[in-house]
């Protein structure tokens, strides 16, 4: 369709105006659009006026000259709009310029009965679709055209309006013009109008329509949030169920192994009894926390930790496995490792299962646990490693025993060696958690080392604590409990209380 | 002979920790659920309470609030004791009033060392934690 060709090319030649902050808003743009189109294509039409007036008249007076210039001079308002931006106060040039032009070739062709007067419909029609919606500028628009019609009226009265040069015919033929110009000129506004406001329902069913598909997306996402949220829960509520025959299992054992009167069988047998219970109970409990961190439901309580002390306690806890396995277990921790501000749980569930790991591997051989400080600018904490000298993992089977849970297909000739291979990818998920990283290298026949980087966290004591009283003795730290105590109330973090207790007996 | 009380609605639970509590020469009164852990306490003065925080309608929690509410009780130690070693549940029973706090299953050495710190200590401060959180 070639009329909506031109408007197309007019729309890219107005929009060649628009300053890009108002071309930022859609509605701001319409209106600038709305502007630029009356600017470009008004002179076109308006002068048809004066050129008429001088052609009857045959003088090229300084009557008509204002004319032609005031209404040619609609054509600078683009130019000064790419340049200065400032639309409000151009529209309100541009409409005192209009009403100038009006006024004018009303005074001096006619007065009241003047064959301009069709135009007077132009000055609120182009000035209220310039300034849209705003309250304020359509004040200062009606402010505008009083006082201008005060003026008006003033001049008509101070002065007599000169007589009319034009004969009788010609005035009639300039009505004609003058009226078609005008008819012409709004039914081009409106049509502009109309045009913009076709597109910008357009544009609104365009919207509806994406709007639709978001709310559909989100809803399909809703539903898969909720069914993954139904399965976590599960898994965590069927844990619990787990957990509570669990303990009893252990528990009983325990209490017949007090009693158990020397008979070396049955103590054995209910020992049997007891560690299966127990290596049960941790696959249920890796389980249930990885459960939790697919869920996005695992909490951390960042608080002051003394690295001695965790790796003192975890290496205390798998002496006896060691001695088992014929492993030598040390640790060492570097002067000045000082005290952390990180989850001392979930530190110590870390290295925990990197320790057990390495004793449950080797034999005969020898781990050693260290602590350094790491100082590297930007990168400033602990590195805790753990190093053994056992099998060692093959390159290629390292990412995976990072990340999957497929040990338990693929270590056939290791059966006990614990874990199902929920150790390394819940550590290594906890370490992301607690903002950690955990790096394994390992050389098949030379041994693993494992390293976790322990970031500093917010606040920490000076360095030479590592082995202090207070944090590493008792077992609750009253300074770092009330200390996170007082965040947390700020922060109300316990709204999100793990909802597990309620199962468990 | 030292009194606990011991609350607790898992019936295995119950039995297995008094009868090894027992043995290590303590007397053992029972509650199954948070009011008559409340009421017991108030009736029977036991010198600590252990107090499982799952208990059904009424939680371990709700349970340690209202008998450190009581005058009459508020001295009476209570050590925590949870299924999951959660720092959240740690510090709330610290926020609660506990003295102590551990995990399920019990580790009976472990276990029998706290109460015995907490009834030390109950006779000498009144309360450290308060001190600390004031």
């Amino acid at each position: 369709m070639p009329l909506s060709h031109y408007l197309d090319q007019l729309t890219r030649f107005s929009d060649w105006f628009i300053p890009a902050d108002i071309a930022a808003n859609r509605e701001q743009r319409e209106k600038a659009r709305i502007f630029l189109y009356s600017h470009i294509c008004g002179p076109f039409i308006g002068n048809t006026v004066p050129l008429s007036i001088w052609v009857f008249d045959q003088t090229l007076d300084y009557r008509v000259i204002t004319l032609l210039v005031s209404i040619t001079s609609f054509w600078i308002f683009p130019p000064l709009l790419k340049m200065f931006g400032r639309y409000y106060l151009l529209s309100i040039i541009s409409v005192q310029v209009l009403i100038f032009t009006i006024l004018w070739s009303c005074y001096f062709y006619g007065g009241l009965s003047s064959p301009n007067v069709s135009w007077m419909l132009t000055i609120p029609l182009l000035s209220f679709m310039y300034v849209g919606s705003s309250a304020q500028m359509r004040a200062v628009l009606i402010g505008q055209f009083t006082v201008n019609a005060l003026i008006y009226y003033a001049l008509c009265v101070a002065f007599t309006a000169p007589a009319v040069t034009l004969a009788t015919p010609a005035l009639e033929v300039l009505g004609l013009v003058s009226t078609a110009a005008a008819c012409a000129y709004v039914t081009m506004m409106a049509l502009f109008y109309a045009n913009a406001l076709a597109s910008q329902v357009e544009l609104q069913v365009e919207v509806d329509l994406h709007l639709a598909t978001a709310a559909d997306l989100l809803a399909a996402t809703e539903d898969a949030r909720r069914s993954s949220t139904a399965k976590s829960d599960f898994i965590a509520r069927m844990s619990h169920e787990l957990r509570t025959p669990l303990n009893a299992i252990i528990g009983y054992s325990e209490i017949l192994l007090d009693d158990a009167d020397g008979d070396h069988v049955e103590t054995q047998d209910l020992d049997r009894i007891r560690e299966a219970g127990k290596h049960l109970l941790k696959l249920v409990n890796r389980i249930l926390d990885l459960s939790r961190i697919e869920a996005g439901r695992m909490e951390t309580v960042a608080e002051s930790t003394n690295c001695a002390h965790i790796v003192q306690n975890v290496v205390e806890d798998l002496k006896a496995l060691a001695l088992k396995n014929g492993d030598a277990l040390t640790w060492k921790v570097q002067p000045g490792v000082g005290i952390l501000y990180t989850d001392a749980h979930k530190l110590r569930q870390i290295l925990g299962t990197l320790v057990e790991n390495a004793v449950q591997y080797t034999r005969n051989g020898e781990i050693v646990v260290s602590v350094e400080r790491s100082d590297a600018p930007g990168d400033e904490g602990a590195v805790i490693a753990v190093r053994d000298n056992g099998p060692g993992i093959d390159r290629d089977r390292l990412p995976k025993v990072l990340n999957n849970f497929d040990v338990l297909d693929d270590d056939k000739e290791n059966p006990d060696s614990g874990g199902a291979g929920l150790g390394l990818p819940l550590a290594r998920r906890l370490s992301e958690l607690i903002g950690a990283r955990l790096r394994v290298e390992s050389e098949v026949g030379r041994g693993t080392a494992a390293f976790i980087h322990v970031p500093l966290g917010g606040v920490v004591t000076p360095a030479g604590e590592e082995d202090g009283t207070d944090v590493a003795r008792t077992p609750l730290d009253l300074k770092a409990l009330a200390d996170l105590g007082a965040a947390m109330r700020a922060k109300e973090t316990r709204k999100g209380e793990c909802n597990d207790q309620a199962a468990v007996g | 002979m030292t009194k606990l009380l011991l609350v607790e609605d898992n019936e295995n639970n119950r039995d297995m920790l008094s009868r090894r509590l027992i043995r290590q020469g303590f007397e053992i009164v029972f509650a199954v659920d948070g009011p008559e852990a409340i009421a017991f306490a108030a009736s029977e003065r036991p010198a600590l309470i252990l107090m499982d925080v799952a208990l059904g309608a009424m939680s371990g929690w709700d349970a340690t609030l209202a008998v450190k509410a009581n005058p009459a009780t508020a001295d009476i130690p209570i050590i925590a004791l949870t299924a999951h070693a959660l720092a959240t549940d740690r510090l709330r029973s610290v926020e609660v009033g506990c003295c102590d706090f551990d995990t399920k299953p019990v580790d009976l050495p472990r276990l029998l060392g706290k109460i015995r710190a907490a009834l030390a200590n109950a006779q000498t401060a009144s309360s450290p934690i308060r001190e600390a959180l004031r």
